[in-house]
């Protein structure tokens, strides 16, 4: 690969490495905070099962 | 067949499925990238800078896709009001900012060796801006109204509104004179790549678009617990007041 554009092609892939890492980090940080905040209220509620 | 309608169907069927797609993505993209950097040629002009157009084109595909999808799931919220819908639109909408914040950083990556410049405000390169721009705002949209029906009806509407755009874009080149180059692989007459180009594009390609497949049901199924919790959080409370209308006490 010529040095000439070596900067321009290592900054795309790594923005879109960047931006797709942390669309995945967020998708299941956020799974996982859903996960948890459901498994403490399904402690609490007796309906839970008849919820969908 | 499974009706994927029904929120317990579908993440008990996105659950089975996504393994695969995950993985089915990652050996595409390691593929892809193989044959980016290992096999196919440097252009005759653009030298090695060619290597940014296999993450450029797959996103800027993507930016139009996802909205596409979106526009479907906004008909779906309005005419049929598909339980589903609404989520799937939600959740695609910061995919989508972030597919097109990619191709215009890897455009404005690809234009500065080659046009000189980082950024001009032709009609492709302003469309897309606007497409970003629509993005942003849905997600604000989303986030400003509380009650999720109507914050999805709201979505819906401006997404069909918005949906103009999609036109402008594709045909900016055509109608314009830019500085963008016209369409090299979705034209009359067959793309204009040589095959050892259009291979590597194509697997990257098909591998973003596995990839937002991917997020998107991880993110939809996100949306269904949402709902999930919210019901259950609003369920709680009602259950936890009970008592005290019942002892004819007004509520605080």
């Amino acid at each position: 690969m010529s040095g000439s554009y070596f900067g321009y092609i290592a900054a795309a892939y790594g923005i879109a490495a960047l931006v797709i890492g942390g669309m995945i980090l967020k998708i299941v940080i956020d799974y996982r905070g859903l996960k948890q905040a459901l498994g403490k209220l399904a402690g609490t509620s007796p309906a839970r099962d008849d919820i969908p | 067949m499974p009706n994927i309608a029904n929120p317990t169907v579908f993440l008990s069927l996105t659950r089975r499925l996504l393994p695969w797609t995950a993985g089915l993505t990652a050996i595409l993209f390691v593929a892809g990238l193989y044959l980016t950097f290992f096999v196919a040629p440097p252009d005759y002009q653009q030298g090695d800078s060619v290597k940014i157009m296999y993450l450029h084109v797959p996103a800027a595909w993507l930016s139009l896709f996802i909205y596409v999808v979106m526009s479907a799931a906004a008909l779906g919220t309005l005419v049929w009001r598909h339980p589903l819908a609404d989520a799937a639109q939600k959740a695609a909408a910061p995919l989508g900012a972030a597919f097109t914040f990619v191709c215009l950083a890897t455009g404005s990556l690809w234009g500065k060796p080659m046009w000189g410049t980082w950024w001009v405000w032709d009609a492709r390169l302003t469309s897309v801006l606007v497409l970003f721009l629509i993005y942003l705002a849905l997600i604000a949209l989303w986030e400003a109204i509380e009650e999720p029906n109507r914050a999805a009806r709201a979505a819906a509407i401006m997404t069909l509104v918005g949906a103009v755009n999609l036109p402008i874009i594709k045909f900016s080149v055509d109608w314009w004179n830019t500085l963008h180059q016209p369409s090299s692989v979705f034209r009359i007459g067959g793309p204009a790549i040589a095959a050892s180009m259009l291979m590597p594009l194509i697997i990257m390609a098909i591998a973003a678009t596995l990839l937002f497949l991917t997020l998107h049901m991880m993110a939809i199924r996100n949306e269904i617990l949402r709902r999930r919790l919210r019901r259950l959080t609003i369920l709680a409370a009602e259950q936890s007041e009970a008592p005290v209308y019942a002892a004819g006490e007004p509520a605080r």
